[in-house]
């Protein structure tokens, strides 16, 4: 998946869940948990959300909280892998 | 404590001690890296006493940190690596800690500069940063040292250091052992983070017994499928671990779990399951076990009891025991006279060889904590004043009703609203604050009310967001602020929690007709 089409698909889909917070402008590096706009209790929906863009369900066999942080790493652990 | 974990290393060498996702260590390779760590310890030059604080994610090369520790009296004080680097590199500094064991840099530079550095690298450890060598200290390791210093969420608004010695440890295991014994081809599932101290029952719960310990990937029960077929494919005949990590899998169907055909029992602890939920799991496990262990950090856990099979459906509440045998759990009532009556509530007291020794560095929250044996007030014993309300039900198990304070339990982390209270408070802006958690669609949710000084109300939020991302860990990040023109009180001039919360719950209303 190309990437800028991820970052379309990821911050609507922040905009949409995470408590309507508009995410157009937000970095690529920007820790989304500390900007209010991903909470851990909406870690499910994000996970299948991520499964969806990829294709199959992401391994979580070797990942960390860490990989869901910024847009930056969620593409770089789940999308361009 | 290696004594414990190590006990069936001679006899059972080649067996599997430690499941890792890629690795899988025998007895004897746990206890060979074990004294290898040690020797490197002592060469670092480090002393009885000293404190290392460890940021490692669980696996192997943690359990074999741990029994290096203790065999060379050194303090395990573990941290996560998910903490904000400062909150990490301000327990390193309260602890006073003589050596940082990292698997990230982020705290580094915040550390203070006398402290020594040093990284887990294929089983040894290699020093990034040494600290001056102190002059030789020999001294014998007794069971009354500290074994352990885990910080949780304080009241303070700063971390609070629970010190365990051996002698507690060892005598929370032999309680467990009591209830729990495995056998050598059991093969034990943890999940839990090592500043959980799950993980110190975890560990002695698998390996006290000669059974294998396998490392659970934490995230993975966000998928109930590959959860359950990780287990099934290795064979897990016991799974540790909060109410929480089910949840999916009941959420999606308890019949997901059915491939699980070796797990024999189910041990949960840090939150409580609902009986329907019970119900559930033994509706597609008919033949498991469950076993409700009940407890605070300040003894790991107080109290083992097998949920009855099948339940009764009927139940409000899981008993929860009446302690192991290491322990006596007393009820009191507010002037201090002990409850003997089912069905009243009073606050839970404990006695035991299995209590911590306190506070680290706070002898007054000690002092309030740890108080004079309530039954024998003049024998110098002390018992400890759990702040959780219970009573005993007809067969003389304990019900858990609450706490005496604010605390509240996370995916089962400890979480004292006060601290979070008080980072919030701390901003110029903000004139007064409650936080409040509140059962949301997707689990315990935490809101932040706040009334501000100077009506900035809309530059305030981004800034307390930041504040608290820098101190906090994630799980105590509030989900929501709302900004108020003034917070209700009570009679007694308190903030009125519950008005906050049953109006949260009238706002969101709307949106779950």
């Amino acid at each position: 998946m190309e990437r800028a089409v991820f970052d379309h698909n990821v911050r609507q889909f922040i905009t949409e869940n995470c408590a309507g917070s508009p995410a157009g402008d937000i970095r690529g590096d920007e820790n989304l948990f500390n900007a209010g706009l991903l909470q851990s209790f909406k870690l499910p929906k994000l996970i299948r959300f991520l499964g969806e863009q990829r294709g199959e369900p992401v391994d979580l066999t070797t990942v960390t909280m860490e990989s869901f942080y910024t847009i930056d790493r969620m593409y770089h652990d789940f999308i361009a892998g | 404590m290696h004594h414990y974990l190590l006990a069936h290393a001679n006899r059972l060498a080649e067996k599997p001690a430690l499941i890792g996702v890629r690795d899988r260590w025998t007895y004897g390779q746990l206890s060979s890296r074990a004294e290898k760590l040690a020797s490197q310890l002592w060469d670092a030059g480090l002393a009885v006493g000293d404190r290392v604080v460890v940021e490692l994610h669980p696996g192997p090369d943690a359990v074999a940190l741990l029994c290096a520790l203790s065999m060379t009296g050194l303090v395990y004080v573990p941290v996560s690596p998910a903490l904000p680097p400062q909150r990490t590199a301000d327990i390193a500094r309260t602890a006073e800690a003589s050596l940082f064991i990292h698997s990230r840099d982020d705290a580094i530079e915040l550390l203070p500069r006398d402290l020594a550095t040093g990284r887990l690298s294929h089983g040894e450890l290699v020093m990034s940063r040494t600290a001056p060598k102190p002059p030789e200290r020999h001294r014998p390791v007794l069971e009354t040292d500290l074994a352990y210093i885990i910080f949780t969420s304080g009241t303070t608004g700063k971390p609070k250091g629970i010190m365990m010695t051996h002698r507690a440890v060892l005598a929370f295991w032999r309680g467990l052992h009591h209830h729990c014994a495995l056998g050598e081809q059991d093969i034990v599932g943890t999940i839990a983070p090592l500043c959980f101290d799950f993980s110190i029952l975890d560990m002695g719960c698998a390996l006290g017994s000669g059974a294998s310990l396998l490392f659970v990937p934490p995230l993975l029960p966000h998928q109930p499928a590959a959860l359950v077929d990780y287990l099934a494919t290795r064979g897990v005949t016991q799974m540790n671990g909060v109410p929480s990590i089910w949840r999916p899998c009941l959420r999606e169907g308890a019949e997901v779990l059915a491939p699980l055909v070796r797990l024999r029992s189910m041990l949960y602890a840090g939150e409580a399951f609902t009986v329907p939920e019970i119900v559930r799991l033994q509706s597609a496990l008919p033949r498991l076990r469950i076993i409700n262990c009940f407890g605070q950090s300040e003894s790991i856990a107080c109290s083992f009891r097998d949920v009855d099979n099948p339940i009764e459906a009927s139940l409000e509440k899981v008993p929860f025991g009446q302690g192991h045998p290491g322990v006596d759990l007393i009820l009191l009532d507010e002037d201090g006279v002990a409850i003997a009556e089912p069905g009243r509530v009073g606050e839970l007291y404990l006695r035991g060889a299995s209590l911590f020794s306190g506070y680290w560095k706070d002898p007054a929250a000690t002092r309030a904590a740890l108080v004079p044996d309530p039954l024998f007030p003049h024998s110098g014993a002390r018992a400890f004043k759990t702040g959780d309300l219970a009573s005993r039900d007809g067969r003389g198990d304990f019900l858990f009703h609450g706490r005496v304070d604010q605390q509240v339990k996370i995916l089962g982390n400890r979480v004292e609203l006060e601290e979070i209270e008080r980072q919030l408070g701390s901003h110029p802006a903000v004139a007064s604050c409650c936080v409040a958690a509140i059962d949301g669609d997707d689990g315990t949710e935490l809101i932040a009310f706040i009334t501000v000084s100077g009506g900035q109300a809309g530059d305030v939020i981004p800034s307390l967001r930041d504040r608290c991302a820098a101190a906090l860990p994630y799980y105590m990040m509030p989900a929501t602020f709302r900004v108020a023109q003034e917070l209700p009180i009570t009679a007694n001039g308190k903030v009125d929690r519950r008005r906050l919360i049953d109006a949260e719950h009238t706002r969101r209303r709307p949106s779950h007709q």
